[in-house]
């Protein structure tokens, strides 16, 4: 071995061996149901949540659908056999008082905030954020309410959107994710337990961006999340996510849904920061993420973009896709996978075009390193009736060390002769020119390395919210500065 | 599912007659292989490579499962000929081999003729290679070919023996609706090279369901060049599954166009066990009425320093479908490969569909794979262009669909092949070929 190949060796060794930097817990009281999922199950979970009667029907036609579903295979995945009774289905923080300002939540829950970096109060001071804050499954506290509500905006976690604005909720829940979409979609239609409640009014555009934190705690618990989002004509709203969960030995479950609804003129920006606990450096523990996330840009000249930097998880299984109905309409995806050690990764989007002239863009980069495999699946579908549609794709992997795969299934569907399509694809690894010239200019390998990687993700890091870059960019180098391949 | 039970049944009762011609080791693979379609069944639509494909309308129909040579082996005549080309001349009429006799071996050493008779004449030969690359497929077309092929061609090219032209021409010409099940095997030794030219074939009248099933072996330093020309009647289906193992040096080439069919469907699985391979596939696909033309290509890059590039191009009109999957497989210590992948499609009508999958699977790092898809229009502003220099509007399409079949034309190797290839593509496109009751090559020389 050249000493050049040992230094190689020493550096990945140093950053495949870094421990989970955001690996802590905190003991929190919590509200447990038994292990098992059975219609008594779910009918304690809407009854302890006052639920309508619709709701609880919603939930049990979900439960009857997954109960005759079969987990889907297709995915370049190895998932070990889940055992859904070995599951709790709810757990939630046991409320100490009534919450009136911030001074009244758990301060043991806002120091996880803390040492996470984004103290509620410092968002709500200084970055202008609110924040729907997701404790495990029921929302603790929702900050600047008042200011929304003055523009009529609501934002507000699921559960209280179905008991104040049941109209709404019972309209969209499950319009664009069915209950019966697929395996997971069904089981979270079944068992949801929270999440957030977005309703922008016609003609408004929110003045900050909304965030919901989400958080994994008590140990063996899976999450649930159900986030709904609707854009009136002409509004506009950019919501961000981004997650970071405690270090386990036990794998735990997550299998949230998003529906977002762009109406007229409207538009949503979703952006996701994905830090779940990947497992440590042999594969052990870590989520699984199973997540099913799709939008519709329902009227003419609507638009939705999604972004996400996805880090973390075991194992991912996660497709944000959007159905662009209306005419004119345009999607946009844009994704940064890193996978590291043994995780698993199969992500991409799903681009269906019925109306006319509509646009879409899928930019995926993808980085494995380590053990990782790390897939892109994206399927464009142009219907007989998106007459002119366009798409174009791009789907880079990079590969970090000999161990690891890099995969791209791309699925094109065309049934129009007006539309064009277009999608490129590379796989490849650091090259040495570039390495050599960036180190020739005196940086050391670490930083070349880091800086290449960073402008490979660039493209896409771009597309996220200022407070958002900052975090990605971190996560980056957290899981690869150094890697060679 | 009539064809389905129709094939289990008539193969359960008729075993031993049919097998009988066949030494043990061969029984016991179409045994398997019986046992393996018996579970499996037909492709359906919920087999993830399968469903664009939709084989109803066949599976659905009665087709005489067993069939026996019914022609007169005298009765040949060679009738697919290229101009200003000699070769070797090869009949196959429903899967038989047909000629003076069943097995040659001709002067160089060259063993030509029957895969049953050579089965049975050089067991050894036969044994080592037969079933090595199918039986691990996983379409169950291909299990049905082995448990009921009743024979095809068996090519045997001696180390260093070169310039080797075969023309092999394949026709299904049932009486009735008949199953047809064709199975080869070709052997290329070290250093050898041989081309192949081949004419799929059909009569006008008869709705066949045929597969047609190829192994390969291309020995160190050995050339195969595979020419194939696809023209079948408007009921039939046609599946052509082509493994290949190509060692190290070897060079395979295959450049197929598929021109008219109801289904026409061509399967090829390479798998390229060492350095310094050259691969490279080809295909041109031309479509209309109701027609679907596939295409699924697996390249597997078992070792490192080898190079594959697949160009398969489209052009659906009416309301014809496509499908095309594409995938290279780069296994972990197959570093340093190069391996390209592109697939275009015209839709020229809003009826017609494609769907388009080129997939990458890579498990190495120091490698350079890419991949491209693009499926389009006429480029209005160029008609328009040779609008203005005065040519009407259809032949000025025709020019530019021309135009988009020229690449995968301009990739034949075979200077002879060109003329003709050209002819056939440009009177496809006119919509002229579906007249041509003659070998489609002696429609592409006619005036």
């Amino acid at each position: 071995m050249t000493t050049k190949e040992e230094h190689q060796d020493k550096v990945l060794k140093e950053v495949t061996e870094q421990e989970y930097k955001y690996g802590f817990q905190t003991n929190i009281e919590m509200d447990m149901f038994p292990k098992g999922l059975n219609e008594e199950i779910v009918r304690k979970i809407s009854e302890i949540r006052n639920e309508p009667d619709w709701v609880l029907e919603f939930r049990l036609k979900a439960f009857h659908a997954w109960q005759k579903m079969e987990k889907p295979q297709w995915a370049h995945l190895q998932i070990p056999e889940i055992d859904f009774q070995d599951l709790i289905y709810y757990a939630k923080p046991k409320p100490k008082k009534k919450l009136n300002s911030l001074d009244d939540v758990d301060p043991e829950i806002l120091e996880v905030y803390e040492k996470l970096g984004i103290p509620l109060e410092e968002q709500k001071a200084l970055a202008g954020v609110a924040v729907d804050a997701v404790f495990d499954s029921v929302s603790v506290k929702t900050t600047f309410q008042k200011e929304l509500k003055e523009r009529g905006i609501i934002f507000c976690p699921i559960s209280e959107a179905v008991r104040d604005y049941p109209g709404l909720v019972k309209e969209y829940l499950g319009s664009v994710v069915p209950y019966s979409d697929n395996y997971y979609a069904a089981l979270n239609s079944a068992v949801f337990t929270d999440g957030s409640f977005v309703y922008i009014p016609k003609g408004v555009k929110s003045p900050m961006e909304l965030s919901s934190y989400f958080r994994i705690n008590s140990a063996g618990t899976g999450q649930f999340e159900r986030t709904l989002i609707i854009v009136e004509e002409g509004g506009y709203v950019s919501y961000l996510e981004g997650c970071t969960a405690p270090q386990r030995d036990e794998n735990q479950l997550h299998a949230a849904v998003v529906e977002l609804i762009a109406k007229k003129d409207a538009e949503i920006k979703y952006s996701t920061v994905q830090n779940w606990y990947p497992g440590d450096k042999e594969g052990k523990g870590g989520i699984f993420n199973f997540v099913t996330k799709r939008g519709i840009c329902k009227g003419n000249h609507s638009k939705i973009s999604w972004t996400q930097v996805e880090t973390g998880s075991a194992i991912t299984w996660k497709y944000p896709s959007t159905i662009l109905k209306g005419d004119n309409a345009i999607a946009e995806f844009y994704s940064v996978a890193v996978t590291n050690n043994y995780q698993q990764a199969d992500t991409g989007t799903k681009m269906i075009h019925i109306g006319k002239n509509t646009k879409s863009t899928i930019i995926s980069k993808g980085i494995s390193a380590g053990y990782s495999q790390n897939s892109y699946r994206g399927l464009v579908d142009i219907k007989r009736s998106a007459v002119n549609s366009r798409n174009y794709s791009v789907c880079d992997s990079l590969l970090m060390g000999n161990k690891c795969g890099a995969h791209t299934f791309p699925y094109i569907d065309i049934e129009n002769h007006t539309s064009v399509v277009e999608h490129e694809a590379t796989t490849s690894n650091i090259s040495e020119e570039q390495l050599f010239y960036l180190q020739q200019r005196g940086l050391d390998e670490e930083s070349a390395i880091n800086m290449i990687v960073n402008g490979y993700a660039k493209e896409v890091l771009n597309q996220l919210p200022m407070e958002f870059a900052v975090e990605a960019q971190k996560l980056l180098e957290i899981s690869l500065e150094g890697s060679v391949g | 599912m009539k064809l389905q039970d129709n094939i289990i049944s008539h193969i359960s009762q008729n075993k031993e007659q049919l097998w009988q011609e066949f030494p043990d080791f061969v029984v016991t693979e179409k045994e398997k292989a019986f046992q393996k379609f018996q579970q499996k069944g037909l492709p359906a639509l919920k087999d993830e490579k399968w469903r664009k494909t939709n084989l109803k309308e066949f599976i659905n129909r009665y087709y005489h499962p067993g069939f026996n040579k019914i022609f007169d082996k005298d009765d040949l005549v060679d009738t697919c000929l290229v101009p200003d080309l000699e070769t070797y001349n090869v009949n196959l009429i429903n899967g038989f081999f047909a000629g003076n006799s069943d097995l040659k071996v001709l002067e160089n050493g060259i063993i030509i003729g029957s895969l049953q008779a050579t089965s049975k004449q050089h067991p050894g030969l036969v044994k080592n290679y037969f079933n090595r690359l199918v039986k691990k497929s996983v379409n169950p077309l291909n299990q049905l070919n082995t448990a009921l092929f009743a024979d095809g061609l068996f090519i045997y090219i001696p180390e260093n023996i070169k310039n080797f032209r075969l023309q092999l021409t394949h026709k299904l010409d049932a009486k009735v609706d008949a199953l047809i099940n064709v199975r080869n095997l070709i052997i290329v030794e070290e250093n050898a090279e041989i081309d192949i030219i081949q004419c799929d074939d059909s009569n006008m009248y008869r709705s066949h369901f045929a597969t047609f099933v190829s192994e390969v072996f291309v020995k160190k330093k050995a050339i195969l060049n595979w020419y194939k020309y696809q023209n079948i009647n408007n009921i039939s289906a046609l599946f052509s599954n082509s493994f290949y193992q190509v060692e190290k040096e070897g060079q395979l080439y295959t450049n197929f166009f598929e021109l008219n069919g109801k289904l026409l469907r061509n399967e090829q699985f390479t798998d390229i066990t060492d350095s310094d391979v050259k691969v490279d596939l080809y295909g041109l696909y031309l479509s209309d009425k109701i027609q679907q033309m596939d295409n699924v290509i697996f390249v597997s890059h078992s070792s490192g320093s080898s190079y594959s590039n697949q160009k398969f191009k489209g052009i659906l009109d009416d309301s014809a479908k496509g499908f095309f999957n594409g995938q290279i497989l780069v296994k972990k210590n197959a570093q340093k490969t190069n391996a390209y992948q592109k697939n275009d499609n015209i839709l020229l009508t809003d009826k017609a569909r494609i769907s388009s999958q080129p997939f990458l699977e890579i498990y190495a790092d120091d490698v350079s794979c890419s991949h491209g898809s693009t499926t389009g229009q006429i480029d209005e502003e160029a008609l328009f262009y040779i609008r203005q220099r005065g040519i009407n509007k259809r032949d000025a399409q025709l020019l530019q669909l021309y135009a988009f079949a020229g690449e995968i034309i301009d990739a034949i190797r075979l200077k002879e092949l060109i003329d003709p290839t050209k002819d056939l593509v440009k009177k496809r496109l006119n919509g002229e070929l579906d007249n041509c009751e003659d070998c489609i090559l002696q429609c592409a020389v006619k005036p």
